[in-house]
């Protein structure tokens, strides 16, 4: 046979099955532009070089992954899809006498088209767009913009290896099918599946019970660790039950439905019903994945959202003052920390620099971890994940005053009590070493001042308030016979604001970290300065790394969404269309035929839609908690940012819908 | 006065950007009285398809009427189209039309839930009829499960069971083998006897040689007829076989 023909098949190929390859290549060039992109953030080392950026090269590492991982599922899928179109085309080559070592070389010369237009399309892209992502990236991370240009030899690498391969794997599958396959089964196989779907009850089952497991999970679980721990369990949850729900509980309740004949037997919904029977069992591992996407990208929009919003609010969490002290108390000690002389140090330092003190406050606390028993804390923590443990925080109620301006009056015996996770306790009974302590709690406070580092710490926290120093060190040396060498210290802490600049600030915060070698502030096992004006470069380089990681997958995510829509529409068109002539032969009105059509395609596509919202509102619980975990407590930020996503994305999603519906209509009309 | 009145029909195809022009109809007249079983022949291409389309009103003609119990076809608005179609015509297709989607009992359904009817009435209707077309064992099957001479029995039944005024097939026999074929012929002329009108197009001899009446159509025009009569369908078949090798060895009409 001719040598150029087999290119020539090939490229006419492609013009034969644009409304299929035009989309995939398109898909493909996208995946690498994304995939390029993170690979040069990640691998850029001047980036490196800048505070707080270790996070987000090991963020855009992690993304690379999630990308890579995506691009190897996905291409495997739409693959699969497009040969299955072109089954009957090959079986025709094959017949009209190509033997099969003939058909395979034009796959070749297709896969080589597809692996060239794709990957240099998108290394292109890639590139161009390289400049404009950094920009973004860097806006968000609030860091100082690069000058200049640059190309990624080990972006363009990695991608031209990993997607070589992955379009080299399809091509193998493509091959094997085709080795394998008989032509009249090719012929035939597009007809195939047909058949009328069976109920699968066990399958039902299943899936009811592994989505009911996951929502379970999902809105009791009342521990932040506890959530970290148990959401992966809960995301594989809800994937396998809507997998399950989209496969069969869809089938089963069609079928219900039809048993009625009172409903079924109605202009209404006979079409309906039977057609949704059909369009169900074709599209419901598609439909599912459309949803499983789609709650994903919503998922992670919201949360990086809400963190990157919420991140001033963290930033207090951690930094409660501009310039913080942090001065670890040696209590064996007998020349005691003064605070006092450190105070007036402090003072003069700030006037020296012409500023002044707006805001001083200073107070100590104890906090170590505890781990959670029936109905008391104790010391004997098992050392694994998973453990049932809490951080307890002990205050004065001289120390409470000053940072609340509440008075209080307990006794030897009595707290004040703040639980992170919402429990209600009459009670505190801690088992520490040799004491045990057996406090009565006076009342449950509603909220907390956020004490030192504490929001750092990512778990669950109980705040309390004793009566005084004496009780305090009480707890110290009960926590000291248990924990012994690792036992934490009673901690002090100076919040200072000032009127200071940021840079002034920081200097003073440099002077002031200089006092650590004065003799007259007594004795002391660490003393540590923090302006919140450094913190904030670190905390935006984590959550601004976040929030772009977020929109950034959740953009290929949304791509890889439109394009199984796409799809959809296309392959219900063709089959609808036969379907459609048959109505209107036997009496049907076009118009009828037509809004029942467009009811039953409105049903498909928004289904997906609504069950991913529903799997966001169960999800949003669990995320509250995990966002604690980065000291994100504003649950109305949350929500909101959480709705905002929502219907942004729904109206994103209608708009994809009406696009790809005019390429469906058309398919139908055309007689 | 005739069921069924064609009067002087026309019908030009045009190309998309008015290039061309196909003359499908020329001037069709004839017309079938109730109860009667017709025929219409021709070649591929003689516009058999065209004139059906139109008798069933899924297509207008460029010029001439149609009239079915004297209601004029052609006038009727579009609305009204699609419910007259279902309460006066049964459609039989060469390639069943039935859904996939549907199991054959709601296949037979369909244009009775279309027309609103209950559930126990429907029942009513396709019990005696799914007797009489030998199909009561299977009609919770779907399409794809039966053979082709049940499908087309089943797509009888469908056409049947709303009391049609005439029922028309299109080429009914043409993916059947020659036993489904006989069966279904042998069908035709029993609901005939019952006094079903019919009126089929095909260009199998041996499913013309069962009606009642043949029409012959070549270019776009009722060419030629013959009645039946008293003469088997042997002798039938052997008129149609004489006229069609008549027709094609290019006998003018006038000569």
């Amino acid at each position: 046979m001719r040598n150029g023909l087999f290119p020539s098949l090939a490229r006419q190929n492609f013009r034969k099955n644009s409304k299929f390859y035009i989309p995939y290549i398109l898909t493909i060039i996208g995946t690498v532009a994304g995939f390029y992109i993170i690979c040069a953030i990640a691998s850029d080392e001047g980036i490196y070089k800048l505070r707080g950026a270790q996070n987000v090269s090991q963020m855009m590492s992690l993304g690379l992954v999630v990308i890579g991982l995506f691009a190897v599922i996905f291409l495997l899928y739409t693959n699969s899809f497009l040969m299955k179109r072109r089954n009957k085309e090959l079986a025709l080559y094959n017949i009209l006498g190509m033997e099969k070592r003939h058909i395979a070389r034009v796959l070749c010369y297709e896969a080589f088209y597809v692996a060239f237009m794709g990957i240099s399309g998108g290394l292109v892209c890639g590139i161009l767009l390289h400049k404009l992502v950094t920009l973004i990236l860097f806006k968000l991370l609030h860091f100082d913009v690069p000058f200049g240009f640059k190309v990624s030899s080990v972006g363009i690498e990695a991608s031209l290896i990993l997607f070589s391969v992955i379009i080299g794997v399809t091509l193998f599958f493509n091959l094997i099918r085709i080795g394998k396959a008989k032509p009249i089964e090719l012929l035939k196989s597009t007809d195939a599946g047909e058949r009328e779907p069976k109920s699968k009850w066990l399958l039902t089952l299943v899936g009811v019970l592994a989505l009911g497991a996951g929502y379970y999970i999902a809105l009791t679980t009342k521990t932040a660790l506890k959530a970290l721990e148990l959401y992966f369990l809960a995301v594989f949850l809800v994937i396998i039950g809507t997998y399950c729900l989209f496969t069969s509980v869809s089938i089963v309740i069609l079928k219900l439905l039809r048993k009625n004949r009172k409903i079924y037997y109605k202009t209404k919904y006979f079409i309906g019903i039977s057609g949704m029977m059909y369009r169900m069992k074709q599209n419901a591992v598609g439909l599912a994945n459309i949803c499983i996407l789609s709650t994903m990208v919503l998922v992670m929009v919201s949360g990086t959202l809400s963190l990157y919003l919420g991140t001033e609010e963290t930033l207090k969490e951690y930094y409660p003052g501009q310039i913080n002290l942090n001065v670890t108390i040696n209590a064996e000690s007998d020349r005691k920390f003064n605070d006092e002389v450190l105070k007036e140090k402090v003072k003069e330092i700030i006037s020296k620099n012409r500023g002044e003190i707006t805001r001083y406050q200073d107070y100590s606390y104890l906090a170590f971890t505890v781990g959670i028993g029936e109905g008391y804390f104790h010391t004997n923590i098992e050392r694994r994940l998973g453990a049932e443990i809490m951080q307890v925080c002990f205050i004065t109620e001289e120390d409470f005053k000053k940072l609340t301006g509440k008075e209080v009056n307990l006794k030897d015996n009595e707290i004040l009590l703040f639980d992170t996770t919402g429990e209600k306790r009459d009670k505190v009974i801690l088992k520490t070493g040799d004491y045990t302590f057996d406090f009565t709690v006076a009342e449950q406070l509603e909220s907390f001042p956020s004490i030192g580092n504490l929001a750092l710490y990512m778990v669950d926290k109980g705040y309390m308030v004793v009566k005084d120093e004496k009780v305090l060190y009480k707890i110290y040396e009960g926590q000291k016979s248990a924990y012994k060498d690792i036992a934490n210290n009673i901690e002090w802490v100076a919040v200072i604001d000032t009127d200071l600049m940021e840079d002034i600030q920081v200097k003073c915060a440099v002077e002031i970290s200089n006092l650590s070698s004065e003799d007259s502030i007594g004795e002391y096992k660490s003393f540590d300065v923090g302006t919140r004006a450094q913190g904030s470069v670190e905390i935006y380089a984590l959550n601004g790394g976040f929030l772009f990681l977020g929109i950034f997958l959740g953009l290929i995510f949304i791509m890889a969404t439109v394009l199984i829509i796409y799809y959809k529409q296309i392959s219900e068109g063709y089959e609808d269309k036969s379907r459609f002539e048959i109505m209107q032969q036997v009496g049907l009105p076009k118009k009828e035929i037509r809004s029942s059509i467009h009811a039953q395609i409105l049903i498909v596509f928004f289904a997906p839609l609504l069950v991913a919202a529903i799997h966001v509102a169960f999800d949003f619980k669990l995320m509250i908690k995990l966002l604690s975990l980065f000291a994100l407590t504003n649950v109305k930020l949350t929500m909101l940012c959480t709705i905002i996503t929502l219907l942004g994305f729904a109206v994103m999603y209608g708009f994809v819908y009406g696009l790809t519906a005019r390429t469906y209509y058309k398919i139908v009309s055309t007689q | 006065m005739a069921l069924l009145e064609v009067r002087n029909l026309k019908k030009i195809y045009t190309s998309r950007f008015g290039g061309n022009h196909v003359q499908a109809l020329t001037d069709v007249n004839f017309t079938v009285e109730a109860g009667e079983y017709v025929s219409i022949m021709g070649e591929s291409g003689s516009g058999k398809t065209t004139l059906l389309n139109i008798l069933a009103a899924l297509d207008k003609p460029t010029s001439g009427e149609v009239l079915l119990s004297g209601r004029e076809l052609t006038r009727l608005k579009e609305k009204d189209i699609s419910a007259f179609r279902r309460d006066n015509i049964g459609f039989v297709f060469q390639d069943f039309n039935l859904l996939d989607t549907f199991s054959l009992k709601d296949n037979i359904f369909l244009p009775l839930v279309l027309a609103g009817k209950s559930y126990r009435e429907m029942e009513q209707r396709i019990k005696p009829l799914a007797e009489k077309l030998g199909i009561s064992d299977i009609l919770n099957k779907y399409p794809y499960e039966v053979s082709g001479g049940q499908k087309q029995r089943a797509a009888v039944c469908r056409a049947l069971i709303t009391n049609p005024q005439i029922i028309l097939a299109d080429e009914p026999t043409g993916a059947l083998d020659s036993k489904a074929t006989d069966q279904l012929l042998h069908l035709f002329n029993k609901i005939n006897g019952e006094g079903q009108t019919i009126l089929m197009v095909t260009h199998s001899v041996k499913a013309a040689s069962h009606a009642k009446r043949v029409l012959f159509i070549k270019d776009g025009i009722v060419y030629h007829q013959i009645y039946r009569g008293n003469s088997g369908y042997d002798e039938m078949y052997q008129k149609i076989s004489d006229t069609l090798t008549l027709l094609t060895t290019g006998g003018d009409k006038n000569a």
